[in-house]
């Protein structure tokens, strides 16, 4: 399996994993040495999804849970995450995750404030350096860098910044065009089809501030589509939006799907992660759970992960949520 | 109508008028240019503090070569370069808030240059000139100087205009895209020191700023792109300089001041009657 290089500046800690997953010649004597220590609670050549760093997690023994929900081998997977750690310097952001993520699966991110679900997303942007660990991108792009498409949350983007809609969407070419290259009708051209496929294409001269809520976010999924990105990751696209404008965004996704685009999505909707989504992942610094949501949205791991902050009845067979004010309150504010 | 022709070309007359009109026009353009970026990134207040902490090496300058304005300019550049890296590296990794380390180093390099620049005899009048400008003292080789350092800048922002935009507006799409971040960070520190050197004479170091900051923040209400940003604030710096030195030839004002009131008048007219996002126009919607 060619899985191409991670363009990261964390070259050591991808030559571990390298070797690890490509079964390929042995890595020095001392380096098998650094990894079996590094990967004491892993059987070597197993699927990461399996042995991910539950270890870690400090819950009741009673819950018998496996570890993650069955997910079939993954047979072409786009991004493969080993042993994250995140640290700033105030503490662990994120603490031993390991996943996979097939192709053109749509996932939720969800868990509660400070979970880390924007660490994760900006980590495998390549944002942010991971403290241990590699993310590895299986591209079909030589330039791994232009195959992911960040949308930052809406609160950190300057929404009065002179630029128009088309001037943002051009800007998923800037990478491709490099330096002192300008861009030519072709690059218009596409531009104006990637707006014509979130429906834009008639606010191509409109300043991002006149736009509303959803349209801003289809702009920017616009420009992940000028990108030719191939994962696509939404820091809480959805948050604030009327249900018009999701649905329209979901629309899109759908044909994002049907492309093979796979994208990652935070939300705090717990409802719209269960239903939207192929698979949900819980998360609270470290992965309290990923499959789908039937198996993740039970009432054991959501106490686990979301504690006071959600309550979780159980009806018969039907499990009940409700979210204190706490995270509704924050997604009111940023409308 | 002779009145007004004498207003436009009376001035004309002098040759100092001539060349104090080109070096303000340099200044305006280059100025508004660099300080659109500086306003839509929030670098006012280190654009001040860069224009001050100029004087310890244009002081030294000062020192050893007296009032020729050629080395005086050469000393400030070296300055302001490596002061703007400096403090721009400074306020990457500070433990202290990152306006208040920079102004703790600007207020004691100004400091520094007022003291050095005090132990000549005759200080009070060079210093003047340092503080506020002198335009209709320059000559034709400091037009030559600052017209090209001008160029250069506007060249730089123009060839990297992409770059700039996207690291200015979406510094992570440009780092997701692998695009060297910190280098087009330094790199228009670099221009906005430069930037300061070219203004140094006309305006003088303590009203720099309005020169980067009011034009760009003019147009930044006139129009909703950034090229066309630059454009009307290039006009409108270019305008102030012209307007300016007529009035402070005409009113016997200091020139510096002159031209700086024009451009902030620019400002309270834009800020008052700006389609769609002046207050009148928006109380008339209402």
């Amino acid at each position: 399996m060619d899985y191409a290089k991670y363009v990261s500046p964390f070259s050591s800690i991808q030559w571990y994993t390298k070797s690890l997953w490509t079964s390929q010649p042995e890595p020095a004597p001392y380096l098998t040495k650094v990894l079996a220590q590094r990967y004491a609670n892993y059987s070597f050549g197993c699927s990461f999804t399996k042995g991910n760093g539950m270890g870690a997690l400090d819950l009741q023994d009673d819950m018998d849970w496996p570890m993650i929900a069955s997910v079939p081998t993954t047979l072409d997977p786009i991004l493969r995450v080993a042993d994250l750690q995140v640290r700033y310097h105030n503490g662990v952001a994120l603490g031993s995750l390991a996943f996979e993520i097939e192709r053109g699966e749509r996932i939720a991110i969800v868990g509660p404030n400070g979970a880390g679900k924007s660490t994760l997303l900006k980590s495998i942007a390549g944002l942010l350096k991971p403290t241990t660990g590699s993310i590895q991108l299986n591209c079909k792009q030589d330039d791994t860098r232009l195959s992911i498409a960040y949308v930052p949350q809406r609160s950190d983007v300057d929404w009065s910044f002179p630029v128009n809609v088309s001037d943002v969407v051009m800007m998923g070419l800037t990478g491709r065009l490099g330096l002192l290259r300008w861009p030519r009708a072709s690059h218009r051209a596409l531009v104006a089809r990637c707006l014509e496929r979130v429906g834009m294409q008639d606010f191509a001269k409109r300043q991002i501030g006149e736009l509303s809520g959803g349209q801003q976010q289809r702009v920017f999924i616009a420009r992940a589509l000028a990108q030719e990105a191939e994962l696509l990751l939404m820091d809480e696209p959805l948050t604030g939006l009327d249900i018009r404008s999701q649905e329209t965004i979901f629309k899109i996704l759908d044909d994002l799907k049907e492309q093979g685009v796979t994208v990652l999505v935070s939300t705090h909707d717990l409802n719209q992660a269960a239903e939207r989504f192929d698979r949900v992942m819980l998360l609270n610094k470290t992965l309290l759970g990923f499959g789908d949501a039937d198996s993740i949205f039970t009432p054991q791991r959501l106490a686990a992960a979301y504690g006071g902050h959600l309550r979780v009845i159980q009806t018969g067979d039907s499990v009940v949520m409700l979210e204190d004010g706490y995270c509704g309150a924050r997604e009111s504010e940023t409308v | 109508m002779t009145s007004l022709t004498d207003f436009i070309f009376g001035p004309l007359a002098y040759p100092f008028m001539i060349r104090g009109l080109i070096a303000a026009v340099i200044v305006g353009v280059v100025c508004a240019v660099v300080g659109s970026y500086m306003v839509l990134r929030g670098m006012a207040f280190f654009g001040d503090a860069l224009a001050h902490t100029v004087m310890p090496g244009v002081a030294v300058g000062y020192l050893i070569h007296g009032r020729a304005s050629g080395p005086l300019f050469w000393w400030g550049l070296a300055t302001a370069v490596l002061a703007s890296v400096t403090i721009g590296s400074l306020s990457k990794r500070a433990r202290i808030k990152e306006d208040t380390a920079i102004g703790i180093v600007f207020a004691g390099m100004f400091a520094l240059g007022i003291a050095l620049i005090s132990t000549v005899q005759s200080y009070t009048v060079d210093l003047t000139h340092f503080l506020f400008g002198d335009v209709l003292g320059v000559a034709w080789s400091d037009i030559w100087l600052t017209g090209g350092f001008g160029m250069l800048v506007i060249a730089t922002i123009v060839l990297f205009y992409k770059e700039f935009l996207i690291v200015s507006f979406d510094p992570t799409l440009a780092a997701t895209q692998r695009l060297p971040v910190n280098v087009f960070y330094y790199l228009m520190l670099v221009l906005i020191a430069i930037a300061i050197m070219v203004a140094l004479q006309t305006v003088g170091v303590a009203l720099m700023l309005a020169m980067m900051v009011t034009p760009a923040a003019t147009a930044y209400l006139l129009t909703s792109r950034l090229p066309s940003m630059m454009l009307v604030a290039a006009l409108i710096g270019a305008a102030s300089g012209v307007l300016g030195l007529y009035l402070s030839y005409h009113a016997e004002m200091a020139s510096g001041a002159a031209i700086v009131l024009v451009a902030t008048l620019f400002f309270v007219l834009a800020f008052l009657f700006a389609p769609r996002r002046g207050i009148v126009w928006r109380h008339s919607e209402d």
